[in-house]
């Protein structure tokens, strides 16, 4: 039964009840509310089965974008769905189905030189990707803020009638949130990545050397995330900008990890064995 | 249930008679005790600023209430020329009355429709009725349905939805931009009337601090020891905005205050980025261009005004639904007062019938006493039940039936006077 659990299950139940936290926002009735609650705890359950029965390792992009997608679901549970009046659901549970998405358009582990690398450095490697593991849901979040403060932010410069359409926190709130987001991804992002470089450095691999896709896009990333860090404590800082810039900062990190590995292993795991 | 309701509300009269015919909290029992004597009824009074009403009630066996003579109380009471009260007030009787109280208490009869302090205000009238001994059970079941009633309208529709004065308005905008407010600072530029009303409701946000800055130095003195807040003299104004998170303008200038070249120059200089501008007053103070939505949040007087309407239009859309529920609460309100009326006489009536048949059954029994089995006995009693039923049922289910309809009060009468329990209520 549990080996039947595959991808679609969950991704289907995050969509239906996304569809009732939308019919929600037209028709406030109370099934809707419940109904999505149940849903998105189908869905969390059947992730949950699937991680737990198939295993698929965090340090290749396929198990590392289901579990993102998994945390994000977990505290959708806790701390968005509890919050009737809020339209924060239609931000997180979207973000879920995005990463399950993509893990789906995987297809499945690839078997890259990062698994390989990870049998030869376990506790290395273990704080490399438990490091860029928290920096992708400490960025997440931040994505979300973001996405949310653009909306409050438009509903604002439109001078919408307060407390009609998107129920969202106040500008304060998200920016505040965006701000910690940065200050926490920044140095789990640096210590995943310079302890990626140590690992590649040290490990039986070959560098694909400076110019592989990832390399540059992980570089621009850190370099976004730099500039972020600076502005995190600008006071004049539009946050406008502030979150067009984590934005920029979460689609260059999914970028990133769906990218192959930019390193190739220099001989078999057989070769290892005595 | 003999029920009256005289009203006299902002539709039906100008402000001039409903402030003469208003009863204060302290002529309240005088009049409360003027109106039991004169009337020997239950008696409840709702006296705002926008209607003055009574309410007259008596049980089923009362007289009718004569609206007249209702006209003729609170005109001699308040010294108000009769013949032109009579054109302002409106008399509502029976389920009319039912009605119209319903409506009031559901804040559909409201000058702001779905407001909530009528709903208070009723229930304040009953309470200070009941407090000095004039309602009775009649206008008891009444006001407590009514409560009822406006609970329910307010949350089964959206009759109340949103605040509907510029001051709320202008707070919601304020709470969509911040949510902590200790380490705000209010600045309050001018001292219009308008601007008292906002500042009162931006104060109860519990700000770090206020600052008022008028050109008038008096002015802003008097309204910062109002406030608990501190007067900055007018040519530091830009200290003033470099200081503040939301502003309140409502000064009486003939031009722009702060153009955008002014607010360039302090916008770098500013502790906290955002900025909420409240500019109310006409002509504005604050360039428009300034608004961007993030950093700076501007709001001009059209912006709130153009909010309440939308939101009393938004509430206007729901009347139907809430007239409806109000329309059946009257009526079921009605039918389950005549039902209790009714169920008196009927449990009257099958008592006198059920003795009388004991009485001949016993009578019955004595005199073939011997001649016949118990199993005849009990035939010859169950005879007599079938009998009293099938006679009584007929006019129960008839009586029954009428509950609620127009012909209930006369089918009640004549059913005692046909079954003689007229004199033996």
């Amino acid at each position: 039964m549990i080996d039947r659990i595959s991808l679609t299950c969950f991704g289907a139940s995050y969509a239906v009840a996304l569809g009732l936290d939308c019919l929600y926002i037209r028709w406030p009735v109370r099934f809707n509310r419940i109904a999505s609650l149940g849903f998105t705890i189908a869905g969390l359950c059947a992730q949950t089965a699937y991680l737990a029965y198939r295993q698929p390792p965090l340090v290749e992009a396929f198990g590392y974008l289901l579990f993102l997608a998994w945390v994000l679901a977990i505290i959708h549970l806790v701390r968005v769905a509890p919050h009737h009046g809020r339209s924060i659901s239609l931000f997180t549970l979207p973000l879920v189905m995005i990463l399950v998405l993509l893990a789906w358009m995987l297809g499945g582990p690839a078997g890259s030189s990062a698994h390989f690398l990870s049998r030869h450095n376990p506790l290395v490697n273990s704080i490399h990707v438990g490091s860029l593991a928290g920096a992708g849901i400490t960025l997440s979040l931040g994505f979300l803020g973001s996405c949310m403060y653009l909306a409050r932010s438009w509903q604002l410069r439109s001078k919408h009638v307060p407390g009609w359409g998107l129920r969202l926190p106040s500008l304060e709130t998200l920016e505040t949130a965006i701000r910690w987001s940065i200050a926490f991804t920044f140095p789990l992002m640096t210590a995943g990545l310079v302890l990626g470089v140590g690992l590649g450095a040290i490990g039986p691999v070959e560098w694909e050397g400076w110019t592989n896709s990832r390399v540059i896009a992980t570089f621009i990333l850190w370099i976004d995330f730099a500039v972020l860090l600076g502005l995190r404590h600008g006071l004049g800082v539009r946050g406008n900008f502030l979150s067009v810039l984590v934005i920029v900062a979460f689609g260059l990190f999914i970028l990133c990890a769906v990218l192959p590995h930019p390193t190739t292993p220099k001989f078999s795991d057989a070769s290892l064995v005595p | 249930m003999r029920l009256l309701a005289t009203s006299c509300h902002f539709r039906s009269a100008p402000v001039e008679i409903r402030e003469k015919i208003g009863f204060s909290q302290e002529q309240l029992p005088s009049a409360l005790d003027g109106i039991g004597r004169a009337f020997d009824c239950e008696a409840v009074i709702l006296s705002t600023c926008n209607r003055v009403e009574v309410y007259l009630a008596r049980p089923d066996d009362g007289s009718e209430l004569d609206p007249l003579s209702v006209t003729r109380f609170i005109s001699n009471y308040h010294g108000v020329d009769e013949a032109q009260l009579v054109r302002h007030l409106t008399n509502r009787a029976g389920m009319e009355a039912v009605r119209h109280i319903f409506r009031v208490a559901g804040s559909l009869d409201s000058l702001v429709v779905g407001e909530g302090q009528i709903s208070g205000q009723v229930k304040q009238a009953y309470e200070t009725a009941r407090t000095l001994g004039a309602a009775g059970p009649v206008l008891h079941a009444l006001f407590q349905q009514a409560r009822v009633v406006a609970k329910r309208v307010r949350a089964e529709t959206g009759i109340s939805q949103g605040h509907v004065s510029v001051s709320s308005v202008a707070v919601d905008y304020v709470r969509e931009v911040f949510d902590r407010y200790d380490d705000k600072t209010i600045s309050v530029l001018g001292a219009g009337k308008m601007g008292e009303l906002t500042l009162k409701s931006l104060r109860e946000l519990s700000p770090g601090k206020i600052l008022v800055c008028n050109r008038s130095s008096s002015k802003a003195q008097d309204l910062a020891s109002q406030c608990g807040g501190e007067a900055i003299p007018w040519d530091r104004l830009d200290d003033v905005l470099i200081r503040s998170d939301i502003i309140l303008s409502t000064t009486g200038a003939p031009d722009v205050i702060v153009d955008k070249g002014r607010w360039e120059k302090i916008a770098p200089l500013r502790r906290h980025g955002r900025c909420v501008i409240l500019d109310i007053a006409v002509p504005r103070d604050f360039d428009p261009s300034l608004h961007n939505g993030d950093t700076v949040c501007l709001f001009n007087i059209d912006d709130l005004q153009k909010v309440r309407e939308g939101r009393i239009a938004e509430r206007r859309r729901h009347l139907p639904q809430a007239e409806l529920l109000v329309e059946s609460e009257a009526s079921r309100f009605i039918r389950q007062w005549e039902r209790r009326r009714n169920s008196a006489t009927i449990a009257r009536l099958t008592r006198e019938f059920e003795d009388k048949r004991q009485a001949i059954v016993s009578n019955l029994m004595a005199r073939l006493n011997g001649k016949l089995s118990e199993e005849d006995k009990q035939y010859i009693a169950g005879a007599f039940r079938l009998l009293q039923n099938q006679f009584l049922h007929g006019p129960i289910a008839t009586l029954t039936e009428e509950t609620g309809q127009s012909s209930s009060h006369t089918l009640l009468d004549a059913f005692r006077k046909l079954f003689r329990l007229e004199d033996q209520r």
